[in-house]
């Protein structure tokens, strides 16, 4: 059995469901009435009562689910979530760590939900003071409240006020010095209309990355920009193309400037899969080769190498990429449970990761199920 | 042939669009079942065919009382709804 007892499973990719308290607990009383809190709100479709956020006197209908981010309310097709009708291992740590126990799970890496995955959320706020208390106070909850409930089981995350370069480096700071080890940040930035990665906007801001030694996540969809579907396509086309936005995430990364000029960043590309990376990687090559002598694009570094020295995917099930994890790099794959989204196997999560690392040597299952994840985030087993 | 095969599911009543993503207790509790029914079946083997093997009927036993609380906190929220 190449998963060995002694392995421990970490997780790069999971999901808390905000307590309803988060912002309530931590705001100035002035902006109470403004800041996210959860009112008890009457479905305009069908009349149903259903408890939802609300964020400067905006409704978000949705607790526990973003899939549907981006969507006109009436286009909602989910039942009302209720937090009673959640197993309280969204929103409560405890409850979280007695799930993993049961998964053989030994650590997460909790992404938001309310405010979406890399804080999109606050980044449409109205009064931008209120926004950057907003995206603090989410931080200062997973750092003080939910990851130090049992920190060798969580790898702490932050956002940042990604609208405001100053602010940003300005917290990214503060979360590392608090402890921080991965910082989320939109994928596709020009989605949000913000300066793309081709620009030299996010060159201090990547600097203090490299500065800290702190992941940056991309996790698919954070930047809001969803998969190009026909209007009438069931959602399980939705669903498929989801981690090809990890794809163009890349690509978009592999032919910036931004690479060459901090070559200590390290990005994470959270939820996408794996088993497209060498394509794209091959494509991506071919491409350099033939079309850079007249592309304002480095001409010296191939984009497969620029991967290999920047980036990890991760994975839930991906056969393929596990078959052809020697072409994507071994250092380069981690492992992602995607608790508490239906697309996790939890409580068997152990047991499917064996299956599938069955034909793969042990110490390449130890890398990507641990290893390589202790040392991207720095997060070493307690001692 | 099964679901898992690609074999007939039971079509839920609900638009294209309803997103299922999250984990609810009626679903968590349907998984636990059966993972509960595996790990009885587990220790049963172990009883019967390693009853030395101190260490892993140990953590089984652990992980199967966990499992059987949680259940139980599932059953008694879903009688009330």
């Amino acid at each position: 059995m190449p998963l060995q007892p002694h392995m421990q499973l970490i997780s790069v990719d999971d999901h808390l469901i905000e307590h309803p308290k988060v912002w309530s607990d931590r705001l100035p009383q002035k902006y109470l009435e403004a800041g996210p809190k959860i009112i008890e709100w009457e479905r305009p479709d069908n009349g149903q009562m259903c408890q939802v956020w609300q964020y400067e006197g905006r409704i978000y209908p949705y607790i526990g689910l973003n899939a549907v981010a981006g969507k006109k309310p009436e286009e909602y097709g989910i039942e009302p979530v209720r937090y009673d009708d959640m197993i309280p291992g969204c929103y409560d740590p405890k409850a979280r760590v007695a799930d993993m126990d049961i998964d053989g799970v030994q650590a997460m890496t909790c992404f938001p939900s309310f405010p979406r995955f890399a804080g999109a959320v606050f980044a449409e706020g109205e009064d931008k003071e209120l926004a950057l208390l907003c995206s603090q106070a989410w931080n200062d909850f997973h750092l003080d409240e939910w990851a130090a409930t049992a920190p060798d089981r969580f790898v702490p995350v932050s956002m940042l006020p990604f609208w405001d370069l100053d602010a940003s480096i300005k917290e990214l700071h503060r979360v590392a010095a608090k402890g921080s080890k991965c910082v989320t940040f939109p994928d596709l930035p020009d989605r949000l209309g913000l300066p793309s990665l081709h620009s030299d906007h996010w060159d201090p801001l990547w600097s203090a990355f490299e500065e800290t030694d702190l992941v940056l996540a991309q996790h698919f969809g954070s930047g809001g920009f969803p998969p190009p579907i026909a209007s009438d396509a069931p959602f399980a086309v939705f669903i498929v193309l989801m981690g090809t936005i990890s794809m163009g995430a890349l690509t978009d990364w592999l032919f910036s400037p931004a690479l060459h000029k901090h070559p200590k960043l390290k990005i994470g590309l959270s939820e996408g899969g794996i088993g497209w990376i060498p394509y794209i990687l091959e494509r991506c090559d071919s491409v350099w080769r033939k079309h850079r002598f007249y592309q304002n694009i480095n001409q010296e570094v191939l984009p497969s190498d620029l991967f290999r020295k920047h980036f990890h995917g991760c994975f839930i099930e991906d056969d393929f990429g596990v078959e052809a994890r020697d072409k994507i790099g071994i250092e380069n794959i981690t492992w992602e449970c995607d608790y508490p989204h239906s697309d996790s196997y939890w409580p068997q999560s152990r047991e499917r990761a064996a299956k599938a690392f069955e034909n793969v040597p042990d110490d390449e299952v130890h890398q990507m199920v641990e290893l390589n994840t202790r040392k991207l985030y720095n997060f070493p087993r307690a001692s | 042939m099964t679901p898992e095969d690609g074999g007939p599911v039971e079509q839920l009543p609900l638009d294209d669009w309803a997103d299922q993503d999250l984990l609810t207790k009626d679903e968590a509790r349907e998984r636990l079942l059966i993972e509960i029914d595996r790990a009885k079946a587990r220790l049963a083997e172990l009883d019967e065919n390693s009853p030395d093997d101190d260490a892993e009927i140990t953590l089984l036993t652990r992980r199967l009382n966990a499992m059987e609380s949680t259940r139980d906190e599932y059953d008694s929220y879903l009688r009330g709804k």
